[in-house]
């Protein structure tokens, strides 16, 4: 395995912090700084743990976004450099499994009515 | 023409989803200014690898130098059964896989993208692969050329109408399953601009397309024919929420298109040119056939009103000779009139980027986000949400594969875990929730954080003001077709051949250079034509 993209890592973050009841703007910052906080060698679980409490980890996150003074870790996080210091990133299993169990629960089955009209089926 | 400063069009104008689902491919759109960049260099594509059997099964490599660096197409085909054959997302088999490499793969880089990319979403890519794709075959074109050739005989012209021998139904950048993030090579020459690696990757397919054809009909086409073959792509959902979820980059993408404009509507163009542009456009429009009676019936009129073109270019400003035309009929005449100011635009693509993502600064009290949100979000609080057809639609990512879909409030689960593309509706619970005494914003969305999102979109259009589509995307009469035409018109893809409201098949680099023709410094086409 060559790593994770940040893009990608970003972008499960992202969706498991919405999963986990966090808001739309509030999550996109946990993703980004679930990125960087795995760059600078953070502890995974750090990432996870967060995630179980989400009115505290929207709190600390609004913080950051409207210039309060976060004091979690995370939204520190952001406040840090944007510099993106190495390419790749290392995502365990563990929290890989933790995000896409929370990113799981943002996914609508779809159903026969939704599928009307997708189409692309038709070859030629 | 006219010759003082013309104003930019306003974004009320601009940013509607009527006038995007009549948006036409200019000489910025981003596949255009990659060939253009090509041809500029005299690009020399080679094809270091051809391992393929009489079938037409096997391994292709093709490298092209592009701004100082070498990038190669890695092209995988396979055997693909007719009932394998779908175009819809949830395939998961292809005619062909590809992979744009960073570089000249070896060996081993090769052996890698072989075991994953003909997975393409099941499968993981390494950190030098900036694009993967996959395409079927056009199987009746397909056939037909291969016969045609086998059989010493030139394909029949009506055929050829299709316009590509395979399309593709995906093409991933960004990070996606492993891919470099396009972060990592942004910054190279060249590809800044917007999708750049993507349409150097089509443009390619294009070209190994026509290799194969050849290869397995055993004979060689025109030229001209080649041209005339661009490569297919079938597009749905998928991409519409991009343009919500960009708003800076939108903006960038249609400031510069509209700043274009403006430009070519204050130099003195050649009114010669104009009027050769005018019945090319004429041209394009007698070939652009397709199935659908509605959508045919649509082109039948902008043909006929077409017909009036050459009066209006004539007039001093064109654009406002055709004010009271259709706007298919505006917007084919916006992309003329950028193509006949010719270089003198070029520059422009340059900013249709954004390097930092969508920031802006919010305002410190309550009371200055509501004079925000009025000024320059108004059209967004005048829609009454709680109408049951104002807020039918609500947009989802699928649990089957991951992808963005559109259902029906009214009708289906799942509304709870809706995508935040009603920016709409969020401006406007915003200025609802707004108190009545000035409050430091901080505060109150401290305790309103559902808000934030809101917020921030409003302080984006206050500084980008091309930033939103202006119209209730979760409206019943929203049609998500019409967002696909928008970023497709500015990839640059021309013959538009809707299938329904949420899906459309099109062309890429139909009628665009050959390789053997960018190696000659080849000016590009106009897309239109």
């Amino acid at each position: 395995m060559s790593g994770w993209s940040w893009s990608e890592t970003r972008a499960l973050a992202t969706r498991a912090a919405t999963g986990a009841g966090i808001p739309h703007a509030q999550a996109r910052l946990y993703g980004a700084s679930a990125c960087r906080h795995l760059a600078a060698g953070g502890d995974p679980a750090a990432l996870t743990e967060a995630l179980t409490h989400p009115e505290l980890l929207t709190q600390a996150l609004t913080d950051a976004l409207i210039g309060g003074t976060p004091t979690h870790p995370l939204a520190q996080a952001m406040l840090a450099t944007d510099t993106k210091d190495q390419p790749r990133l290392t995502v365990p299993d563990t929290l890989k499994d933790a995000w896409s169990a929370h990113a799981a629960a943002t996914y609508v089955p779809e159903s026969a009515t939704s599928r009307a009209g997708a189409g692309g089926a038709e070859a030629d | 023409m006219i010759h003082a400063p013309a104003p930019l069009r306003p974004p009320h104008q601009v940013m509607r989803l009527a006038r995007f689902a009549a948006m036409m491919p200019t000489r910025l759109s981003f596949l255009r200014t990659v060939l253009r960049r090509l041809g500029e260099e005299r690009a020399q594509v080679t094809r270091p690898l051809w391992q393929m059997d009489a079938e037409g099964i096997g391994t292709a490599v093709y490298s092209v130098p592009y701004g100082g660096h070498t990038y190669s197409l890695v092209a995988i085909t396979k055997p693909l059964s007719a009932e394998d054959r779908t175009d819809r997302v949830i395939a998961t088999a292809w005619d062909a896989a590809f992979v744009l490499y960073d570089g000249v793969p070896d060996a081993a880089a090769l052996a890698d993208i072989a075991a994953n990319a003909p997975l393409q979403e099941a499968g993981r890519m390494g950190p030098r692969a900036l694009v993967l794709s996959r395409a079927n075959k056009s199987v009746r074109l397909w056939n037909h050329v291969v016969s045609s050739l086998r059989a010493g005989r030139a394909p029949e012209p009506d055929m050829l109408r299709t316009g590509y021998l395979m399309r593709t139904t995906a093409v991933y950048g960004n990070g996606k399953f492993g891919l470099s993030d396009r972060s990592d090579y942004d910054t190279r020459p060249g590809m800044a601009l917007s999708f750049a690696a993507e349409m150097l990757t089509v443009w390619l397919i294009r070209h190994f397309t026509h290799d194969l054809v050849q290869h397995v009909g055993q004979g060689t086409l025109p030229a001209e024919t080649l041209r005339a073959l661009g490569i297919g792509n079938a597009t749905g959902l998928g991409m519409a929420p991009f343009l919500v979820s960009h708003p800076v980059l939108l903006h960038n993408w249609m400031q510069a298109r509209e700043a274009a404009l403006a430009r070519a509507r204050t130099l003195p163009l050649d009114p010669d040119r104009l009027a050769a542009l005018g019945q090319e456009a004429a041209e394009h429009l007698a070939t652009w056939q397709v199935p659908d009676p509605t959508h045919q019936a649509h082109i039948d009129r902008l043909r006929a009103d077409w017909s009036r073109a050459p009066s209006w270019l004539r007039a001093p400003d064109p654009l406002a000779a055709a004010a009271g035309e259709r706007l298919a009929v505006q917007e084919l005449l916006v992309a003329l009139l950028i193509e006949a100011a010719g270089p003198a635009i070029d520059d422009l693509a340059v900013g249709m980027t954004d390097a930092t993502g969508p920031r802006a600064p919010l305002p410190q009290g309550t009371d200055a986000m509501r004079r925000m949100l009025h000024r320059h979000c108004a059209w967004a609080l005048r829609v009454p949400y709680a109408s049951p057809a104002q807020c039918q639609r609500f947009w989802y990512v699928s649990a089957n594969k991951l992808e963005p879909r559109i259902g029906n409030r009214h009708a289906e689960p799942g509304a709870e875990l809706e995508s935040p593309l009603d920016i709409a509706r969020r401006l406007a619970a915003l200025a609802q929730d707004l108190p009545d005494t000035d409050t430091p914003l901080a505060d109150f969305l401290a305790q309103h954080p559902h808000h934030v999102l809101a917020a921030q979109r409003a302080a984006i259009a206050a500084r980008y003001p091309y930033a939103d589509i202006q119209d209730n995307l979760i409206a019943a009469t929203c049609r998500p077709i019409d967002l696909l035409r928008a970023k497709l018109a500015l990839f640059g893809a021309t013959g538009f051949d809707p299938k329904s409201d949420l899906w459309t098949r099109i062309s890429l680099a139909k009628g665009a250079p050959l390789a053997a023709d960018i190696a000659q410094g080849a000016e590009a086409l106009w897309l239109p034509a």
